[in-house]
């Protein structure tokens, strides 16, 4: 098999999440689909290139994945002008995504920013189907304005198994939600010595996350950060996404707790 | 096997000759004063006397840039339903015969081994496969070498045990020394005559260091020092990483087919560290930002990376990448000075 060639699959659906992010239901033609979450793909628009993106989908759904994307580039601009029935290309799962099996029976703190909350998706899905995987599951969820926030028409779903915390860093003076950043939300939690964390969004997010966790105990084995890198092959050739000390944030990652990679490298070289 | 040859140095294009019958060979030959690693038309061109070619083993096997397949996607109807459809066509380049690297030094030979540590694990990558099955590798021992050299360290001038034939040169003649059973199998079909094995020395002018040099190296020693003062001559020509036979990075990317509307070629193209492209990110951060961090990278790449993901150094002395820079940037010294 090659690992360069793409499987066919068709837009079947989507859905306009702020001005710049849209998700896209992605039905695949011929083939399925086993992973875990925090696994990714290459998604290809035809001739006009491939970029990753994180499976935002039930890990029970097979046939077809949700992909979240927001407007970059070249190819996040193709995926964004693309139509229902539009074919696009996928490779993948890729990478090593979330070690769910540790995480059975433990108490689980999901925190996102931006579009970071895309990649903690599935996470929080598999603790809406399995209400009883988790012994307990909290999401802290921050963006800047009201208009940034993605996937609100699911979260009197999540609530049923989640809390969910959702934070405003700009609230604006109507809002009567939570205010500030994720991080001021999370210092007024406690924690276990077996507390499981599953962090994403930007490199200096996750290290400001990451070392207030640290410092309320959790243990730096049990912090899981997904990063995101400058990715071509995806199958850990092109090096292009290496991480200090050694590692294809692509092939061995995108997921890594905080034994195999230290907080420091998290957000540069 | 020990048992070695003789052959006068006037047959050398008789061997070529032979190999040519059964591989595609590529050899060193001199063009406008360079040496360069070449795919050979006339036996007679190809030498063995010459200190580094310009381009490395890696330019072979992971070409500049490289069409892998072409590709045409859409949509049909299938009992009623829409499905989507890539049809992929290999268009990677096809040769009759297997390729034979002719005359290499034996540190380019070991940087077969270290591609290969990143090529043909899994998932295996089919084109770099394709050049590299049955390839056979004739080595000529590297006796000068320059004041560039640092394969002492490394023992990357002793040939790895599974090329096909070790040359050198004695006086007139030269001696080969068959490694595996086609190199036993080319040898015997020339006139040559049984002699002892040659000895592998160092090469005389390499620079003599230490490997304590590199394996004191540490990720905290190389983010830490400063070596501004000199990755500011740096003119970004990227010579050095397009030199270095080690080197691999690569982007992809889709290209049309201008004899095809509707149809495209998946490319590969070589990718360097020292480019600005590198490691851009979505949100416009850039993770090697100056040119100090893209030296240290391409330490770290080399010297820590490659021994936590393959067990072993990125780099085999061959002193290129100081030989071909334009701003005199030498490696070694990069490297002692982040010792400090
Ligand atoms: C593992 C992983 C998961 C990701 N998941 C998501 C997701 O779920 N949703 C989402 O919106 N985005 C995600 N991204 C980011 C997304 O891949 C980039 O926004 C996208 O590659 C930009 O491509 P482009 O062609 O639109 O941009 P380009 O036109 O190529 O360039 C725009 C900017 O993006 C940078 N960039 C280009 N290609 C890549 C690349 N392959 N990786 C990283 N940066 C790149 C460029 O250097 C430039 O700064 C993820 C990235 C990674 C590595
Ligand atoms: S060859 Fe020298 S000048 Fe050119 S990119 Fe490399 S270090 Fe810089
Ligand atoms: S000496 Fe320079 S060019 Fe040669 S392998 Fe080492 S880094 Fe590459
Ligand atoms: S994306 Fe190519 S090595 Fe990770």
């Amino acid at each position: 098999m090659n690992p360069y060639v793409p499987k066919p699959g068709i837009v079947e659906g989507i859905r306009w999440e702020t001005e710049r992010i849209r998700t896209f239901v992605i039905r695949f033609s011929g083939w399925t689909i086993d992973f875990k979450p925090g696994q990714f793909t290459q998604v290809l628009v035809p001739g006009v290139g491939e970029a990753p993106f994180c499976i935002a989908s039930r890990p029970s759904v097979k046939d077809r994945v949700k992909i979240t994307v927001q407007k970059r580039g070249n190819v996040t601009q193709a995926l964004h002008n693309l139509k229902n029935g539009d074919a696009v290309g996928l490779r993948g799962p890729l990478g090593t995504g979330f070690p769910i099996e540790e995480f059975k029976g433990r108490e689980l703190v999901i925190v996102g920013t931006g579009i970071g909350i895309a990649a903690l998706r599935s996470l929080i899905y598999l603790a809406v189907e399995q209400p009883n995987y988790f012994s307990h599951v909290t999401v802290v969820y921050g963006t800047r304005y009201p208009q940034d926030l993605i996937y609100a028409y699911e979260y009197d779903e999540w609530r049923t198994a989640v809390d969910l915390i959702i934070t405003l860093s700009r609230a604006p003076p109507e809002w009567r939600g939570h205010r500030g950043r994720v991080t001021e939300h999370l210092k007024k939690m406690s924690f276990s010595q077996d507390t499981v964390a599953a962090v994403c969004g930007s490199g200096v997010v996750m290290r400001s996350v990451s070392k207030l966790l640290i410092e309320k105990g959790v243990k730096p084995e049990n912090i899981y950060v997904s990063l995101e890198r400058h990715m071509k092959c995806g199958i850990g050739k092109c090096a292009r996404c290496m991480i200090s000390p050694g590692l294809y944030v692509c092939k061995n990652g995108p997921v890594f707790n905080l034994k195999q990679i230290s907080l420091e490298y998290i957000a540069r070289w | 096997m020990s048992i070695a040859y003789r052959i006068p140095r006037e047959k050398l294009s008789e061997l070529v000759e032979v190999l040519m019958e059964n591989y595609l060979v590529y050899a060193p030959v001199e063009k406008a004063g360079n040496f360069i690693l070449s795919d050979v038309e006339d036996p007679a061109e190809v030498t063995l006397e010459y200190i580094r070619t310009i381009n490395s083993v890696d330019s072979i096997l992971l070409p500049p840039k490289e069409y892998l397949f072409k590709y045409r996607a859409g949509t049909m109807s299938f009992a009623g339903k829409l499905t989507a459809y890539i049809d992929v066509e290999d268009y990677s380049e096809k040769r009759e015969k297997p390729l034979c690297l002719f005359g290499i030094h034996p540190c380019e030979a070991h940087a077969i081994k270290y591609l290969d540590k990143v090529f043909s694990t899994e998932p295996k990558d089919p084109y770099y496969e394709s050049k590299r099955r049955d390839m056979f590798i004739a080595v000529i021992l590297c006796d000068k070498g320059d004041e560039n050299c640092f394969c002492i360290p490394f023992k990357t001038y002793i040939p790895p045990e599974d090329v096909d034939l070790v040359m050198s040169l004695d006086g007139d003649s030269i001696v080969l020394q068959p490694f595996s059973e086609r190199g036993k199998e080319v040898v015997l079909k020339l006139e040559a005559s049984p002699t002892e094995a040659p000895e592998i020395n160092p090469p005389q002018r390499a620079k003599k260091i230490d490997i304590s040099v590199f394996d004191s190296l540490t990720l905290e020693k190389v983010i830490s020092g400063d070596i501004s003062d000199l990755s500011e001559k740096c003119v970004l020509c990227q010579a050095c990483t397009a030199v270095c036979p080690t080197c691999y990075c690569f982007d992809l990317y889709d290209e049309p087919d201008p004899e095809e509307p509707g149809a495209f070629f998946r490319v590969r193209r070589r990718a360097t560290c020292h480019g600005l492209y590198y490691s851009w990110l979505a949100g416009g951060e850039v993770i090697l930002e100056d040119k100090e961090s893209r030296f240290k990278w391409r330490i770290l790449h080399k010297f820590v990376f490659s021994k936590n993901m393959y067990g072993c150094y990125g780099c085999i002395g061959c002193g290129k990448c100081t030989a071909f820079c334009p701003a005199g940037i030498d490696f070694i010294y990069l490297i002692e000075r982040l010792q400090r």
